[in-house]
């Protein structure tokens, strides 16, 4: 694999504003969602809740801070990469797709893996308030030397793999062939 | 090449390119077939959690079948004044970050702003995760001094030196950590024989179980989880520390409504 080219690709793809909005976004739902999941039945009951909407919205947008309260800097710092990691697979997924309109399922699979387990391991696990312990897995955590910390490195290394993948990816011309083709 | 049929006009070129189509779309099925059933298999085995039964959370419903003050109160001491209109009970843990946290940045708004304004009351109570040895004894050593009448300079105490100064939480061996237990009741002018005695012989140590089994009931699963209302209105559960205007503003709805 020749890094220098692979991330050169990785970069074009990025230039192109569309990419980099879809990236982007991503990012930011990937990090909604793991603050929101914590407290899905406040959510529900702001939404069912007799206030006016501007004041549901103003707390809905207050609970989007938990991402950092509801975090140690460097947890912090883990769910942004994987988060941006994950954007940046799905933008390239995307690209590839629309170039090459075939989908490899090894590298997407390591992609949608490492985008699950980054959104799995945000929030403290030590004190059992993550996704993680959310879905009864507490006890698991407390026999991780890192105390979950190692799901945040094991999306973080899932989600650069695929994103090289794909970015690796060589063109098979699949297009100009499929333009030859007349049912 | 809409039709799943292969013409037989097709080249040989064309129909590698045929081939190559339905199995990328295969495997788009695939792959969404595998999401779909990856969210049903969470969603299966977090329901009860994330939508727990006997928590009734709308916030403008009567909930004195669900939760209550006499469920979330037990008979922990309250902070501020009885009769306030609201009712803040924490879940919370001495050895967790986020608790210590709520403690340092966001109780002392609390108190300034609601509960010595006499508008809420605050109540601890124990909830002690797993793998957290010293939590057990330090919830312990906050109900001896509770016993004492100095449970929220204990609880002061506690939260301000678990990692910082004594570092108590990070303390390998539990003599180093009951002599400074024994410190803090001396720095608080407690009977320290008494407060000896009560450690040792883990006087409240039913009472800290009592504190998580209830949070154990209420679906709590780790800490901090706060619970602001009252039976009026019903209780908010918030998970987690989320910003101190998350809290201020259910606490000024609840007050409003």
């Amino acid at each position: 694999m020749n890094l220098k080219k692979t991330i050169t690709t990785i970069v074009n793809v990025l230039k192109d504003p569309a990419y980099s909005f879809l990236a982007i976004i991503t990012a930011l739902l990937m990090m909604a969602i793991s603050t929101y999941l914590l407290n899905i039945p406040l959510i529900i009951s702001t939404i069912a809740a007799s206030w006016d909407w501007t004041a549901k919205i103003v707390l809905l947008f207050k609970l989007l801070g938990g991402a950092i309260t509801n975090n140690t800097p460097s947890t912090l710092v883990l769910q942004l990469l994987t988060s941006f990691l994950g954007g940046i697979n799905l933008a390239l997924a995307i690209h590839h797709w629309r170039e090459q309109r075939t989908v490899n399922i090894t590298k997407n699979s390591a992609s949608v893996t490492g985008m699950s387990v980054g959104i799995l391991a945000a929030g403290c696990s030590s004190c059992g308030i993550s996704i993680l312990a959310l879905l009864g897995l507490a006890g698991v955590i407390t026999f991780l030397p890192f105390k979950g910390l190692e799901l945040s490195i094991l999306s973080i290394v899932l989600l650069t793999i695929s994103m090289l993948w794909m970015a690796n990816q060589k063109p098979t011309c699949a297009l100009v062939e499929k333009k030859g083709v007349k049912p | 090449m809409r039709s799943g049929r292969s013409p037989p006009f097709l080249s040989k070129q064309e129909k590698y390119l045929q081939n190559k189509m339905t199995k990328s779309r295969l495997q788009i099925l695939l792959i969404f077939v595998a999401i779909i059933g990856i969210i049903l298999l969470l969603l299966y085995f977090s329901w009860s959690t994330l939508f727990p039964k006997p928590v009734n959370l709308i916030l403008q419903q009567r909930t004195s079948n669900d939760v209550s003050e006499t469920l979330l109160l037990d008979d922990d001491t309250i902070m501020g004044k009885p009769d306030a209109p609201v009712l803040i009970v924490e879940f919370g843990e001495f050895m967790c970050p986020y608790c210590g946290q709520i403690h340092r940045e966001i109780e002392p708004l609390w108190r300034k702003e609601y509960i010595e304004t006499g508008k809420a009351k605050y109540v601890f109570r124990d909830y002690i995760n797993l793998g957290h040895l010293r939590a057990f004894t330090a919830a312990e050593a906050n109900e001896c001094a509770d016993a004492q009448g100095k449970q929220w300079p204990m609880y002061d105490l506690l939260f301000d030196n678990a990692y910082t100064g004594d570092a108590w939480a990070q303390l390998p061996n539990r003599k180093d950590f009951i002599e400074i237990m024994n410190r803090y009741a001396q720095h608080l002018n407690l009977d320290v024989a008494l407060f000896k005695e009560c450690i040792n012989n883990s006087t409240f140590g039913e009472e800290v179980q009592l504190d998580a089994s209830a949070g154990s009931q209420l679906g709590i699963f780790g800490t901090p989880v706060i619970y602001i209302g009252n039976d009026q209105t019903g209780f908010v559960k918030i998970r987690g520390a989320q910003p101190y205007s998350v809290y201020t503003q259910i606490i000024d709805e609840k007050l409003k409504s």
